[in-house]
């Protein structure tokens, strides 16, 4: 839409995470102004499914993964696991869920504690909901270690903070992962891993979805890696859905202007292409603050009228499966 | 290295030679032990050039920023090897005068935003504090050049974000104001650790453009660190690939790219996701662990982990030469064996079925 609307979410018993009109505003000291980080997303993630988001930076993905989990609480909208609303529950019946729905963070190294153990920070989920005899506990955390290639004997005694970028991140993925959740939230899990370990464990992730019929919300900027794991992929721009679609379709035509210049701005791995100067969205992002009236992406907009100002898009479907939200989606008749 | 001819307008000037690490090593303390962090890397850079430095996560790529910033205390490890800067041994200087150059010679973009920042500080504080220590701007005037600088990396509102907390900003917004800190002073040497991986692709490539013209204008020196193969392939002059503390091959990026002699950068670059390939494509991993670098076993580092490993790999250490004299430099004994197609299927794991189109 950068608009509203739920025309894209799916009535079905598989869904297990389902997320309805989420507002999430920050309100800034002193001056009183608020910071419309989130304003009014939907969407719905099936048993076994992966929903990739994407977006600009600051455009509040983080913000709806965290509020998912109630870390903050939204402002308004809803949030069902299985059918159950979590918005209303206290603290503790919070506690209860969160070993079915686990969460990556997206700065590894600060959401650790530096001193504890590698060990010992992957175990202390387990140790929480106190599941299985010691030594059972303990052969779990070694092998979910190594799943995420970190050698136990090697790494298992080290502090968090004697760990390169890339081990801390998987150290966060093993945490998340032990307690065997259904529900994955995934903010920029893979961001610090070179491109071979990063298959190890995209792989790993795929096999749990298969496998395990684990569900998760994947958030990364390398849109490369988002279509390869996603079953579906949502665009956002300044809090708000521009546009969802299976990922082949996506890529291959983009219905919205801020998709097409995202996906036009994504770095080849050919050193004959000169990349400068190839800014695909032009102009300032908005502010948060104030967030420009009708469609938020119109003061970027090459194609934008009188009436994105005035009137919010609202999401529809323009092909099968397809969802955008804009008053004039880009249409790929000649490019077919 | 100097800088490559086909890009940028800073080749026209005579290559003076910026920076010469040679035969670093970094040991750091760790309860098993001394980990070689860091282990015989030699490299020398041009005023002007962009290196880039990619490889296996926990090879020694910060380590190798942070040792050539002189950022590691005594306490956490020890180093060894030179470091010249401008002629002068950075390894051999007292911290006081280390301190000296950080911010307005060599600056550091850190890999992790989030505890890169104070938490209890304000944005402008940080952002306003090199300013003014070094470039004894004064407030006023340091207030103004950290809005412009906070402009120029594109963050939105940049007046009201001084006086907000790194906890207040998005995860990319923090590592922009990372890159505006480090930028702050016009150093000439940037050591960029990941400097982009928060960003979306818009304004990523905003931020490298912003890089690239600053090392036209002033002849900044950049290495850069990234997972990203499509970065680095478009903006950097030379690539480095390291592998368990060692840079395994060097190039010119082109020729890198083009021909990969060493057969973990082969693997490497076959492991990338593709936009072109159907979603779901299954990876090509790399079986096997990473070297543990509490230990020194003889040979090639990769070998274990090597299709094409023989005898001599794994009790001789290849050396990095440059087998051709044409700047192209690898550690192997038997480069270039199989085809990069074969390489990455013979290395996938055992069973998998492939199905890049790639
Ligand atoms: N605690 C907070 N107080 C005030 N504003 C906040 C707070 N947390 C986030 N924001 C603001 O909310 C907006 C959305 O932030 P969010 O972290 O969700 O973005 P994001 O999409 O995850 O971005 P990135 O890709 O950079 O990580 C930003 O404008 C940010 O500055
Ligand atoms: N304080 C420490 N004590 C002992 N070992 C450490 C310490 N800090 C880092 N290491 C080890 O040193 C090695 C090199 O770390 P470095 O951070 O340079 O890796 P990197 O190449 O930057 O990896 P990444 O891509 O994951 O960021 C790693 O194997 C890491 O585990
Ligand atoms: S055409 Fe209008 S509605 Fe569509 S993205 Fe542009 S401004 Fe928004
Ligand atoms: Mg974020
Ligand atoms: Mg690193």
């Amino acid at each position: 839409m950068a608009g509203t609307g739920k025309a894209h979410l799916r009535r079905s018993d598989s869904v297990v995470l389902s997320v309805e009109d989420l507002v999430v505003e920050y309100r800034l000291k002193g001056s009183g102004d608020r910071v419309h980080a989130v304003s009014g997303i939907s969407l719905d993630v099936l048993a076994g499914e992966t929903l990739g988001l994407v977006g600009e930076s600051g455009c509040g993905k983080s913000t709806t993964a965290r509020a998912v989990l109630g870390l903050p609480r939204p402002t308004s909208g809803s949030v069902r696991f299985d059918d159950v609303e979590v918005t209303t529950l206290s603290e503790r019946e919070m506690r209860r869920f969160r070993p079915k729905a686990q969460m990556v963070f997206q700065d590894p190294i600060a959401s650790l504690n530096p001193r504890r153990t590698v060990e010992d920070v992957v175990a202390e989920p387990s140790r929480i909901v106190a599941s299985g005899t010691r030594a059972e506990r303990r052969e779990k955390v070694r092998t979910v270690l190594r799943e995420v290639g970190l050698d136990p004997d090697v790494m298992g005694s080290r502090r968090a903070r004697q760990l390169s970028g890339g081990q801390c991140q998987r150290l966060s993925i093993a945490r998340a992962l032990v307690l065997d959740p259904d529900v994955l939230i995934c903010d920029e899990p893979v961001s610090a891993l070179d491109v071979s370990v990063q298959a190890q464990v995209l792989n790993l992730l795929g096999d749990l979805s298969q496998k395990r019929r684990l569900s998760m919300l994947f958030i990364s900027h390398d849109l490369a890696v988002v279509k390869n794991v996603s079953d579906r992929v949502i665009v956002m721009y300044l809090g708000k859905i521009c546009e969802t679609a299976r990922p082949d379709p996506l890529y291959a035509r983009p219905a919205h202007p801020y998709t097409a210049g995202l996906l036009g701005a994504i770095p080849v791995p050919d050193p004959g292409i000169d990349p400068r100067g190839r800014r695909t969205v032009q102009g300032e992002p908005p502010s948060p603050i104030n967030p420009p009236s009708g469609c938020r992406f119109r003061t970027r907009c090459p194609f934008a009228q009188k009436i994105c100002a005035d009137e919010e898009p609202e999401i529809r479907e323009i092909d099968d499966n397809h969802y955008v939200a804009c008053h004039f989606p880009l249409t790929h008749a000649a490019a077919a | 290295m100097t800088r490559d001819g086909s890009r940028g307008t800073a080749s026209s000037a005579e290559p003076e030679r910026l920076l010469e690490v040679t035969d670093l090593q970094l040991r750091l303390n760790s309860p098993r032990g001394p980990v070689y962090a860091v282990d015989g890397l030699t490299l020398t850079l041009d005023r002007g050039v962009t290196l880039g430095l990619v490889g296996e996560s926990g090879s020694g790529k910060s380590m190798t920023c942070k040792a050539i910033m002189g950022l590691i205390s005594d306490r956490r490890g020890t180093i060894t090897g030179s470091v010249r800067y401008d002629g002068t041994d950075l390894t051999r200087l007292p911290l006081e005068r280390r301190k000296e150059l950080w911010g307005t010679e060599l600056a550091m973009v850190n890999q992790d935003a989030g505890t890169a920042l104070n938490p209890v500080l304000s944005v402008g504080c940080q952002l306003t504090e090199g300013l003014r220590w070094h470039l004894k701007l004064s407030k006023r005037e340091a207030r103004d050049r950290a809005i412009e600088l906070l402009t120029h990396v594109g963050i939105p509102e940049p007046k009201r974000r001084l006086g907000q907390y790194p906890h207040e900003l998005s995860g990319g917004m923090r590592q922009r104001v990372n890159i505006a800190i480090a930028l702050s002073c016009g150093p000439s040497l940037l050591l960029a650790d990941e400097p982009t991986t928060a960003l979306d692709v818009t304004v990523q490539a905003q931020i490298l453009d912003l890089l690239a013209d600053l090392q036209d204008e002033h002849r900044m020196t950049m290495i850069l660190v990234s997972h990203d193969l499509g970065v680095v392939a478009g903006r950097t002059d030379f690539t480095a690939v390291m592998y368990g503390g060692r840079i395994v091959e060097i190039a010119p990026t082109k020729d890198l790219f083009a021909a990969p002699r060493m057969p973990y950068t082969r693997a490497l670059l076959a492991s990338m996701p593709r936009l072109t390939a159907p979603s779901h494509t299954r990876l090509r991993a790399t079986p096997g662990a990473p070297p543990d670098l509490t230990k020194r076993v003889p040979g090639c580092r990769f070998a274990p982990r090597c299709a094409f490993a023989r005898d001599r790999c794994r009790s001789e250490e290849p050396p990095l030469v440059d087998e051709t004299g044409s700047g192209h430099l690898f550690s192997c004994w038997y480069p270039d064996s199989g085809t990069p197609e074969e390489t990455g299927a013979t290395l996938a794991t055992s069973g998998q079925t492939l199905k890049e189109d790639a």
